[in-house]
C-alpha cells in the first residue's frame, strides 16, 4: 500500500502543530468559536449530540494492521475504547476532547494518518472497491488512481472552497461494488481492445434530500488524461455551482438544472480550453504510486487445498461463513475475508479496541498486513489463503466478529442516528437493532438471499437508505421520531433509488414492517428470484397491500 | 408541570453537554439545572450563557424547553432528552446516565 513520502509527512506534521496552536488559542479565548469552528472542521473535528467526534480519513479504504493498532490505541487513549466504521469507508470517534485532539492528531501522524478533508465544502475521501487488487472479477486495482486524485486534491487551492462537498468513488472491476453511480464523480475502468486503460466518468450522482444517480459524461477517459478532466469538471462546478442555497449545492443538482447535454457540452468546452497537468508528468507519477499497490508475493496454491476442505466437512457454521463472508480471490487458493461488524443486536460499524487488534493480528498473520473498510461498514481481510481461514474463522468468533450475513439482511448499514449525530431526526442504531434481532436466525437469512437494508436518522442519508433494497428514513414529527420505509433501492452496476412505501411506522412497529415485507416476497418471489429481483418485477403495489390493507 | 426553560451548551474543553445551574455553575447532570418557568426569568439564563461563551467555558450555549417531573427534568424533544441522557443505546464506556444521577433537583 501507499507510504508517505518525505512530502507527506511534514505536511501532516505540519498540520498537527498548526492545530495545536489553533486549539491552544481556542481555549486560552484568543480564538472565538467562530473563528474556531472553520478550522477544527478542516481537521475533521466536529460538534455533535454529545462532544466532539474526530472523522479520520482511511484512503480508500485501505490500512495496515500498524494502523488498525494505532486506532484501537488511539480509542483507549483519548475515546471510550471503541471506534464507528462508516459508510465513507472512514472512521469516527464519538468521544474525543478538544484539549487532547492535537494530542490525537500527532499520534495519527505517526502512522501516517490524518483527518484533513474528511469535512468542509472540498473533495473529500475518495472512496473505493474494498476488494480493489484481489477480486476475481477485476480488471485493474484502481487504487493507484486513487492516491492519485487523493494527491491532487489534498489542498488543492482552487478546489477548497467548493459550492459543497465532494466526493469521489472509484472502481476497477464491472461489477459495482464502490456505489459509482452515487458519488458526485464516480469512475469506472475498462480496458479496450488494445488492452488500454480508459475510465467511464459518471457525474452528478448522490443521496441525501435529493437522491441521483449519475450520469456518464465520458465512456473512455484515456487514463493519463484524468487529472486534466476532472479539473475540467471542477471548475465547471465551481462555476456554476449554485452557493445561493446549501441544499441545491451538490454538482448532482448543477447537472440536473444544466441538463446532462450541456453539462458535458461546458465540461469538454472547459477541457478543451484549459491549461492542464501535461500527460507525461501525470503517467510518470501514476507509475511512481503504482509500485506502491504491486500484488504481495502469493504461493501457487491448487485451488483445492485439503486442510479446508476437510474442515469444511467437519464445522457447517463454518462452511456457512465461507459462503456468505468470502469472496472470490483473482489467485487460486486464496480467499477475501469480509468481517461482519453486524452482530446480532449490535451497533452497525462499530468495533471495540480489542476487536481492532484482533483484526490487526489477523491482518498480520494471514493477509499480508493488509485491511480495508468498506461502505458496508464491514472490515475486509484482502488475502487470505483457504487453508487458513478456518483459523481465521475461529478467532473472530471467538471476538463476537464471526456472524455469517454478508449481504443478507442481518448486514444492516446504519447511520449514527440521533443516539449521536447533531443533524439527525431520529435514532437508527436502535431500528438496526431490532431488525437485526428479529432476523438472528442464520438459516433463514440465507433462505431470504441477497438483501440490503439501509437505515438513516435523517434525510441527508449517511446510511445511504434510498440505495437499499429496504430503504428506512428516520424522520420526526411533532417530537416524535417515526420511520419511511422505501423499497427497490439499489447501488450496483444498475443503481437505482427507491420509491417510498406509503405512512411511516413508529420504533415499535418499523421490524414488524420489515417482517410482512420479507413475508410477502418469499410468498411471491419466482424460481431464485431476490428481493431486489423480485420487487423490479412486481412493483410496490403487493408490499403496499401487506402492510397497510386493513386486517 | 408547567413547562419551562432550561439552559444548556457544550463545555469547550471536552465538549460535554452540560447545563446551568442555580449557582451559575455547569453541571452535566440536567437535575441540577436551574428551570427558568417565566420568559424573563429565561432571558436571563440566556444572558448568561453568553457571558459563559465570552470567557470560554462553554461553547453553543441555548435554551431547550423541559418541564419538572416528579424528581426530574425532562426536556421535551427526544433530542433533548438524548442529548441530556446520552445515546440510548448499550456502547461501550457508558456510564450511569447523567439524567438518572441521584443528586437532588436544585429549584429554580
Amino acid at each position: 500500500m501507499y507510504r508517505y513520502d518525505e512530502f507527506d509527512q511534514t505536511f501532516v506534521d505540519q498540520r498537527v502543530e498548526q492545530f495545536r496552536s489553533q486549539t491552544s488559542r481556542r481555549l486560552s479565548g484568543e480564538l472565538t468559536e467562530e473563528e474556531f469552528k472553520p478550522l477544527r472542521l478542516m481537521n475533521g473535528l466536529y460538534l455533535q449530540l454529545h462532544g466532539y467526534m474526530l472523522r479520520v480519513a482511511i484512503p480508500y479504504g485501505t490500512l495496515s494492521a500498524v494502523q488498525m493498532r494505532a486506532l484501537a490505541d488511539i480509542s483507549e487513549k483519548y475515546d471510550k475504547g471503541y471506534g464507528h466504521f462508516t459508510t465513507r469507508q472512514n472512521i469516527q470517534f464519538n468521544w474525543p476532547k478538544l484539549e487532547e485532539t492535537p494530542d490525537l492528531l500527532a499520534d495519527l501522524a505517526r502512522v501516517e494518518m490524518h483527518a484533513i478533508q474528511t469535512s468542509g465544502n472540498c473533495i473529500r475521501n475518495v472512496t473505493a472497491d474494498h476488494w480493489a487488487g484481489v477480486a476475481a472479477d477485476e480488471l485493474a486495482d484502481p487504487r493507484p488512481v486513487a492516491e492519485l486524485i487523493r494527491q491532487w486534491s489534498s489542498l488543492h487551492p482552487e478546489f477548497s472552497f467548493l459550492p459543497r462537498k465532494f466526493k469521489v468513488a472509484v472502481t476497477g472491476a464491472p461489477a459495482d461494488r464502490a456505489a459509482v453511480k452515487l458519488h458526485d464523480i464516480g469512475l469506472r475502468l475498462h480496458l479496450n481492445e488494445a488492452g488500454e486503460r480508459g475510465w467511464e466518468v459518471i457525474v452528478g450522482g448522490g443521496q441525501g434530500r435529493t437522491p441521483m444517480v449519475g450520469i456518464t459524461v465520458r465512456d473512455f477517459l484515456p487514463e493519463e488524461e484524468l487529472l486534466g478532466y476532472l479539473e475540467a469538471i471542477m471548475r465547471v462546478y465551481n462555476l456554476f455551482g449554485r452557493r445561493d442555497n446549501k441544499y441545491k449545492a451538490r454538482i448532482k443538482i448543477l447537472v440536473h438544472e444544466t441538463g446532462a447535454e450541456e453539462f458535458s457540452r461546458l465540461v469538454e468546452e472547459e477541457y478543451a480550453r484549459a491549461p492542464r497537468p501535461s500527460v507525461e508528468v501525470e503517467r510518470k507519477e501514476l507509475d511512481r504510486i503504482s509500485a506502491y499497490f504491486a500484488p504481495p508475493a502469493y504461493e501457487e496454491l491448487g485451488a483445492v487445498e485439503p486442510e479446508f476442505e476437510r474442515r469444511k466437512l467437519e464445522n457447517p457454521e463454518f462452511v456457512r461463513w465461507i459462503r456468505t463472508n468470502i469472496g472470490a480471490h483473482r489467485v487460486a487458493g486464496y480467499g477475501i475475508v469480509n468481517i461482519s461488524l453486524k452482530p446480532t443486536g449490535g451497533i452497525p460499524g462499530d468495533a471495540t479496541a480489542e476487536q481492532m487488534r484482533t483484526i490487526a493480528d489477523l491482518a498480520e498473520r494471514f493477509s499480508h498486513s493488509e485491511i480495508r473498510v468498506s461502505h458496508h461498514q464491514n472490515l475486509v481481510l484482502p488475502d487470505v489463503k483457504l487453508s487458513n481461514l478456518y483459523e481465521v474463522w475461529t478467532v473472530l468468533v471467538a471476538d463476537g466478529m464471526g456472524e455469517a450475513n454478508i449481504g443478507l439482511l442481518g448486514d444492516i448499514i446504519s447511520c449514527p442516528g440521533l443516539d449521536y449525530c447533531a443533524l439527525a431526526t431520529a435514532r437508527s442504531i436502535p431500528i438496526a437493532q431490532s431488525i437485526s434481532r428479529q432476523f438472528s436466525d442464520p438459516a433463514r437469512l440465507e433462505e431470504i438471499g441477497p438483501l440490503r437494508v439501509n437505515i438513516s436518522g435523517c434525510i441527508n442519508a449517511c446510511g445511504h437508505h434510498h440505495v437499499g433494497h429496504i430503504g428506512i428514513l428516520g424522520l420526526e414529527k411533532k417530537g416524535k421520531e417515526f420511520y419511511q420505509v422505501t423499497l427497490g433501492g439499489h447501488s450496483g452496476t444498475d443503481a437505482s433509488i427507491g420509491g417510498v412505501l406509503g405512512k411511516g411506522f413508529s420504533e415499535d412497529e418499523i421490524a414488524g414492517a420489515v417482517e410482512i415485507i420479507v413475508d410477502t416476497y418469499l410468498d411471491i418471489r419466482e424460481n431464485d428470484e431476490s428481493f431486489l429481483e423480485c420487487v423490479r418485477r412486481v412493483g410496490t403495489p403487493p408490499f403496499k397491500e401487506a402492510l397497510y390493507a386493513p386486517a | 408541570m408547567a413547562l419551562g426553560h432550561v439552559l444548556t451548551a457544550n463545555r469547550l474543553s471536552d465538549g460535554i453537554v452540560v447545563f446551568l445551574t442555580a449557582t451559575s455553575a455547569w453541571s452535566e447532570k440536567i437535575n441540577e439545572a436551574v428551570l427558568a418557568r417565566e420568559p424573563l426569568a429565561a432571558e436571563a439564563l440566556e444572558k448568561r450563557g453568553v457571558e459563559f461563551e465570552d470567557t470560554n467555558l462553554v461553547t453553543g450555549a441555548y435554551l431547550i424547553e423541559a418541564e419538572r417531573q416528579g424528581g426530574t427534568i425532562v426536556p421535551t424533544h427526544v433530542r433533548e432528552r438524548i442529548r441530556a441522557c446520552g445515546p440510548t443505546i448499550a456502547y461501550l464506556g457508558a456510564q450511569t446516565p447523567p439524567c438518572q444521577a441521584d443528586a437532588p433537583a436544585v429549584a429554580a
